[in-house]
């Protein structure tokens, strides 16, 4: 199964785990109701009133909790306390797992995730977001000390391949339900050891008829505390041992994907071992609790394992046949060099779309290479908020066009310009396949933008794309996957079918054929061999002049509600456009990749 | 009877449950709005820690040349030594109290005794020829620049935190759960109006 069945799967998945929980809320609201009729001989206003309260608590709550989480990746590794990582890292460990993140987030195609410290001593990890442009990486103190380089790489695969086959969104629904469920008990906890005994104390102060009357009530609440203390326990109980199902299936899976994408089952099995030996787990925070799921190993030890045992991981990791594992490495042409002249043969790009979100081993030397090919003063540039602003600029700048420096030395401050200067410099003595890995490579310094910065940044880069009024080659593709980086995570389900959303997927596929080609006869044979391919309707090529930048936004925006089957058909749809000349400039190559990146379907560096 | 007293019951719990709901909610928030600040200054953090790595470079440099103003460069380091410690302060919990204005205070000295250390270098265009006090200058003009960039997006942070814990109903929750308010980093007069200047 591919990137694509996965993605389709955790979404199908999802709504059925959905539908289970909310079963399961009515089971815990027909068992709150009833007792509460039986006693009161099945009062209607009784009875209706515990039912609507319950279901209400547990929607609102879940709600809430959702919408809580609808900050992302970020909000989740914040509300468990972790410190997200400046500059790289200070320390040689932080280095080091900042670079293992950077080198497979380059190799897979997809943003670089912040990376969050979690001071703990146990060895853990998680993965947390809803897609891969909003994702972090949380890592404990433990874990990138106590590991060595190979098992941090197996432990990193491991939550790369949560992100690749969609377990976050999964993950962060079951947080805001099962959470709806926990409410009822902590409420009932609240009744038993704070309301009852108040309204108990209130009522034997007062002498009166009425303080008798209290004394019931106190009781009352005391006894039905207990029982919604206990409701919410087995609710609670039932929503962990769903998610612990679902759960354990996801961890042999990642387990699995973590030696494919290394090829070195020792990796991750020597972190299995580890933590094996290490024993007992610390105590975990609440919130640690509640996210239980979301680690690599169990934040909690309990009989709800969210993660199989450890000996069976280790065993199961192990006994993979590394020589076994269905490669493509062979297919990898022997592109010489990373010249600009060099192009990429047909199959590299079509294998690498096909392997969405699955890193082969050669990606990662590659990433490593290009990564080492880009120069110390950018690579510290696009790690900080301030300068990797102007290494942007820098790449969606172009050199020939005098009026978008004009712009530009009108917004920036008069160092911030001096700066940018240099910058360019570097920029523009670097290889065109290191433009996305810097794109990739500068998310985690611009998601510290506060929003005042980031809103006075999306509008200068907006300036700067339309200050010519046509688009010219593939910018605005990189101007789009920048300001993807930074919006906020869609959280819809994509259902839409290709066939529905065939004008948006005609408008960018004419885009490739019009800038892969001088000549219009090229362009119309291209477009065509593409739109065939996917089957669209329209076989004949739009107008160059509908190729405006709104219109492919709104096209690209269109495209993002596609099922992922889709996205995989359109983006071999684009590969055929690109290839019918016979040859992929490393240019075309990247656009590509871009257009994977904002489809958010990660497509690997070709090999 | 027993019906009225049920359906008190139910009214009392369910008003519980929906303040529960709210609690938990606002505390989730304050949490994640106080740990963005703390991430926020760590941001500031790492540029002020370069900025106070560069000054015994320039000192050093200087003093070949300066020999009788020694005066000016002690005045340096000791501002320098005392921002260092005020910044230690302030990366353990940037929302204690005071912490964040002493580090403002101690960094605005330093501000002002390098300015003074650079009028003083007027009257020594050696040392101002020099190569590496030229780039350690260059330096220290950009890391200033990242320090501002940086402190704007704590004193954002800042601002959400604090509105969040000054509102009401969050406000009662911040207030009996010990979320402090956060201080943001102002430049104060004398400060604001010295930093422009450092055109060195």
């Amino acid at each position: 199964m591919n990137f694509y069945e996965h993605q389709d799967r955790a979404q199908r998945r999802t709504k059925v785990i959905v539908c289970l929980f909310i079963l399961a809320v009515l089971c815990i609201t027909a068992v709150v109701a009833i007792p509460i009729g039986f006693t009161t001989e099945w009062d209607p206003v009784a009875t209706i009133a515990a039912s609507v309260i319950c279901l209400l608590v547990v929607g609102i709550a879940t709600l809430f909790k959702l919408n809580q989480l609808r900050g992302g990746g970020s909000t989740v590794a914040e509300m468990m306390g972790g410190t997200l990582l400046q500059l790289g890292g200070s320390t040689q460990t932080e280095k080091r797992i900042q670079n293992i993140v950077e080198e497979m987030a380059i190799a897979s195609g997809m943003p670089v995730p912040p990376v969050y410290i979690l001071e703990d001593a146990t060895i853990n990890a998680f993965a947390a977001g809803w897609a891969p442009s909003d994702a972090v990486i949380g890592v404990t103190r433990g874990c990138i000390e106590k590991l060595n380089r190979d098992e941090l790489q197996g432990v990193i695969a491991h939550e790369f391949s949560h992100i690749s086959h969609g377990d976050m969104r999964i993950n962060i629904r079951l947080i805001g339900i099962i959470f709806g469920i926990m409410v009822l008990g902590i409420t009932g906890w609240i009744l038993v050891r704070f309301v009852g005994p108040m309204i108990l104390r209130t009522s034997s102060r007062s002498r009166s008829k009425e303080g008798a009357g209290g004394a019931g009530i106190g009781l009352a609440v005391i006894l039905f505390g207990l029982f919604l203390a206990f409701c919410g326990f087995v609710g609670t109980f039932f929503g962990r041992l769903i998610q612990a199902a679902v759960s354990r299936q996801r961890e042999f899976l990642a387990d699995a994907s973590a030696v494919q994408f290394t090829r070195n089952p020792s990796g991750i099995g020597g972190a299995l071992r580890k933590i094996g030996g290490i024993t007992p787990l610390a105590t975990p925070t609440s919130d640690a609790s509640q996210c239980n799921h979301m680690f690599f190993s169990q934040a909690m030890n309990s009989m709800f394992a969210s993660h199989p045992p450890v000996k069976e991981r280790i065993a199961r990791v192990e006994g993979i046949d590394v020589s076994n594992i269905e490669s493509n490495e062979n297919v990898a042409s022997p592109v010489v060099g990373d010249s600009l002249a060099s192009g990429f043969s047909e199959g590299v790009v079509l294998n690498s779309i096909k392997n969405g979100g699955v890193v082969q081993k050669i990606a990662v030397a590659k990433s490593r290479s290009v990564l080492s090919g880009i120069s110390d003063v950018l690579l510290d540039a696009v790690r900080e908020p301030w300068s990797a602003r102007l290494v942007l600029f820098a790449i969606v700048v172009d050199l020939d066009q005098p009026k978008q420096d004009e712009i530009l030395s009108k917004n920036l401050g008069k160092n911030e310009w001096s700066a940018y200067k240099k910058i360019v410099a570097h920029v523009s003595n670097a290889s065109e396949s290191t433009r996305l890995p810097i794109i990739d490579l500068a998310a985690p310094a611009l998601k510290q933008l506060s929003k005042a910065q980031l809103d006075e940044f999306n509008t200068l880069l907006t300036l700067l794309i339309k200050s010519d009024g046509v688009i010219d080659r593939f910018e605005w593709v990189f101007v789009s996957v920048i300001q993807k980086h930074l919006a906020p995570p869609n959280l819809k389900n994509a259902r839409a079918k290709l066939s529905l959303l065939s004008d948006s997927a005609s408008l960018v596929l004419a885009m490739l054929a019009y800038y892969g080609t001088t000549e219009r006869r090229g362009a119309e044979l291209a477009y065509k061999s593409g739109a065939e391919s996917c089957s669209l309707k329209q076989l004949k090529i739009p107008e160059i002049s509908s190729c405006t930048i709104e219109n492919l936004n709104g096209a690209i925006k269109k495209l993002q509600q596609l099922r992922f089957s889709d996205r995989e058909r359109f983006l071999l749809a684009c590969e055929m456009v690109v290839v019918h000349d016979e040859q992929i400039t490393t240019t075309e190559a990247e656009v590509i990749r871009a257009i994977g990146d904002l489809l958010d379907c990660p497509i690997p560096m070709f090999g | 009877m027993l019906s009225f007293l049920t359906t008190t019951l139910v009214i009392i719990i369910g008003f519980v449950l929906i303040t529960v709901i709210f609690v938990i909610k606002i505390y989730n928030a304050l949490v994640v709005l106080r740990n963005r600040v703390k991430n926020a200054y760590a941001q500031i953090d790492v540029q002020l820690k370069r900025r106070y790595d560069l000054i015994p470079n320039l000192v050093e440099t200087a003093k070949g040349y300066m020999k009788h103003e020694s005066e000016t460069l002690e005045a340096v380091i000791n501002a320098r030594n005392q921002a260092v410690s005020a910044a230690a302060t302030a990366s353990k919990d940037p929302t204690a109290a005071g912490a964040i204005s002493d580090l403002a205070g101690a960094d605005g000295a330093l501000t002002g005794a390098l300015g003074k250390l650079m009028v003083v270098m007027e009257a020594y265009p050696d040392l101002k020829a020099n190569t590496n006090m030229l780039q350690v200058q260059e330096e220290l003009t950009s890391t200033e620049n990242r320090v501002a960039f940086s402190r704007q997006a704590y004193n954002d942070s800042v601002l959400n935190y604090n509105n969040k814990r000054e509102m009401f109903p969050s406000n009662l929750i911040a207030g009996m759960l010990n979320f402090k308010f956060a201080q943001s980093w102002e430049l104060d007069d004398e400060a604001a109006r010295s930093v422009p200047k450092v055109n060195f």
